[in-house]
């Protein structure tokens, strides 16, 4: 996926030792990245941390980064490989944020099927999850979701349907 | 039946529940940076490949002694050490289930604070635990079934209790991204741990479905892997490593949880010994990699690829 000309401009500064270069780069990616987490782990604080770590492992290894490849899915790339490992944290949790109280309130109709979606989506390999985090969370398109979990567009749309297949078959085994 | 429209608006709101609005995460991502700037963290050097002919030569040697090593590798059933003795499937499953269960319960806690004073107990009983459940494999012999599941939980539970120090010492010391480090690592060994109790306890003999749909659908996970570790789209090569480790022990794993039936034995024997290459060659790059030693990553990446093109060959023998 290539990257617009200003784009790989900045990547060159930021891969020569621009610091400034760097956050200029990474700063747009860090609101999908949470996404990202927060849709893989279901816990804000985690998905916090896996960001935090996800942009230094990304500064850390720019220059890995190829010429003319856009950051976007490489950065994602890189913070589902720290969702991975951040699952199921145990031994140390310390919260960083609690989430906002809900102001309004939900039928408990929906707040029951958020937490079997939830669920259900817990449940499924972390590939399939991924796809579907990605396409329906983050509206990415089937070459950018490709890019990241590192399959080819046809693989990826297969797993995509083979998630969404799993998905509802969970669905309709929890809800009888 | 819910349309695709639909499960999609589902899917989006059940999420949104839990991404709350985290609005200082820049200026804390450019605080991290910062600090591990000012810790002396440095970018990493351009992975660069192996060119000069001293490293070329080393890694074949390597390769070499990694090959001779892996056909010298003792497959099945080992003869007992004297005093040691061979168990049982059920008397191994029984000791499993005794010390494993103990293990992942005692493992189950989590500390949210330095001041928590019942932290490092909690740790001390999860080493007794691990050290109980190591003790009693080092006094026996795992039967033929499970011998190449007894290896790798052997390595993993040494694994917890080097985390383990390592997570006392950054606890004791305040340090909160030690704690971390080490609570993610733990984290990982436990999560493979778990699921080797599973398939140790569990284990049957599979139907001839089920046992071909596990080896087609493990073997399809570790053909599409990542191994290159250079590849500007891989974020680095121990994540590569070990996501291709989790793969080859999952897969190691289900073909215990369910052993193939008679008619496949042969070949399923074939496919453990490439399995048990691929995890020879992964150990190889694990040594290497802290060490910075790339021809010897090199050489285990080499050993790794054939091991893992050699299971995609046994798995279609198995599959048709």
């Amino acid at each position: 996926m290539a990257a617009p000309p200003a784009a790989m401009t900045l990547v060159r500064e930021a891969q020569s030792g621009d610091d400034v270069a760097f956050e200029i780069l990474l700063n747009p990616l860090l609101e999908p990245g949470y996404r990202l987490a927060c849709g893989m782990l279901h816990d804000p604080s985690a998905a916090e941390d896996a960001v935090q770590e996800a942009a230094v492992k990304a500064w850390r290894k720019l220059k890995q980064l190829r010429e003319g490849t856009d950051m976007k899915p490489w950065f994602l790339g890189i913070v589902a490989n720290e969702c991975r490992s951040a699952k199921r944290s145990r031994w140390w949790s310390v919260a960083k944020s609690v989430p906002p109280e809900r102001t309004t309130a939900e039928p408990a109709d929906a707040v029951l099927a958020g937490l079997e979606l939830r669920r259900a989506l817990l449940a499924m390999e972390d590939g399939k999850r991924l796809v579907l985090v990605l396409h329906w969370y983050l509206d990415l398109r089937l070459e950018e979701i490709a890019a990241i979990a590192g399959l080819s567009v046809h693989a990826a749309e297969s797993r995509l349907q083979r998630g969404i297949h799993e998905l509802r078959q969970r669905l309709e085994g929890q809800r009888g | 039946m819910v349309s695709e429209r639909d499960l999609k608006s589902q899917f989006r709101s059940a999420l949104e529940e839990v991404t709350p609005p985290a609005p200082w995460l820049k200026a804390a991502v450019a605080n991290e940076l910062k600090k591990r700037r000012q810790a002396g963290l440095r970018p990493a050097p351009n992975p660069r490949l192996v060119t000069s002919f001293a490293a070329a030569l080393l890694a074949i040697v390597l390769i070499a002694s990694l090959v001779i090593g892996l056909r010298l590798w003792p497959f099945g059933p080992q003869p007992a050490h004297p005093g040691i003795r061979v168990l049982t499937i059920g008397e191994y499953q029984a000791v499993t289930k005794a010390d494993g269960s103990r293990f992942l319960t005692t493992s189950e806690f989590m500390c949210n604070s330095f001041d928590d004073t019942t932290c490092l107990p909690k740790v001390a009983l999860a080493d007794a635990a691990t050290q109980h459940w190591l003790d009693d494999l080092s006094h026996s012999q795992a039967p033929a079934r499970f011998a190449v599941l007894d290896d790798v939980i052997r390595r993993n539970l040494a694994r917890v209790l080097a985390v383990s120090k390592t997570f006392v010492i950054a606890f004791k010391a305040k340090d909160s991204k030690g704690t971390g480090a080490a609570s993610t690592d733990i984290s990982n060994v436990i999560l493979a741990l778990e699921g080797l109790y599973g398939d140790i306890t569990l284990s049957s003999q599979g139907t001839l479905a089920t046992y071909t749909a596990f080896v087609k659908a493990d073997a399809a996970a570790l053909t599409a892997a990542h191994l290159s570790c250079v590849s500007g789209q891989a974020p680095s090569c121990a994540d590569d490593i070990a996501s291709v480790k989790r793969k080859v022990e999952a897969f190691e794993g289900n073909l215990v949880r369910f052993y193939a039936p008679d008619s496949l034995a042969a070949k399923d024997s074939l496919l453990r010994a490439d399995l048990v290459a691929a995890d020879r060659a992964i150990a190889l790059i694990e040594s290497a990699l802290p060490a910075g030693n790339q021809s010897g990553v090199d050489a285990g990446l080499v050993a790794l690829r054939q091991a893992v093109a050699q299971t995609t060959v046994d798995a279609a023998s198995i599959t048709g």
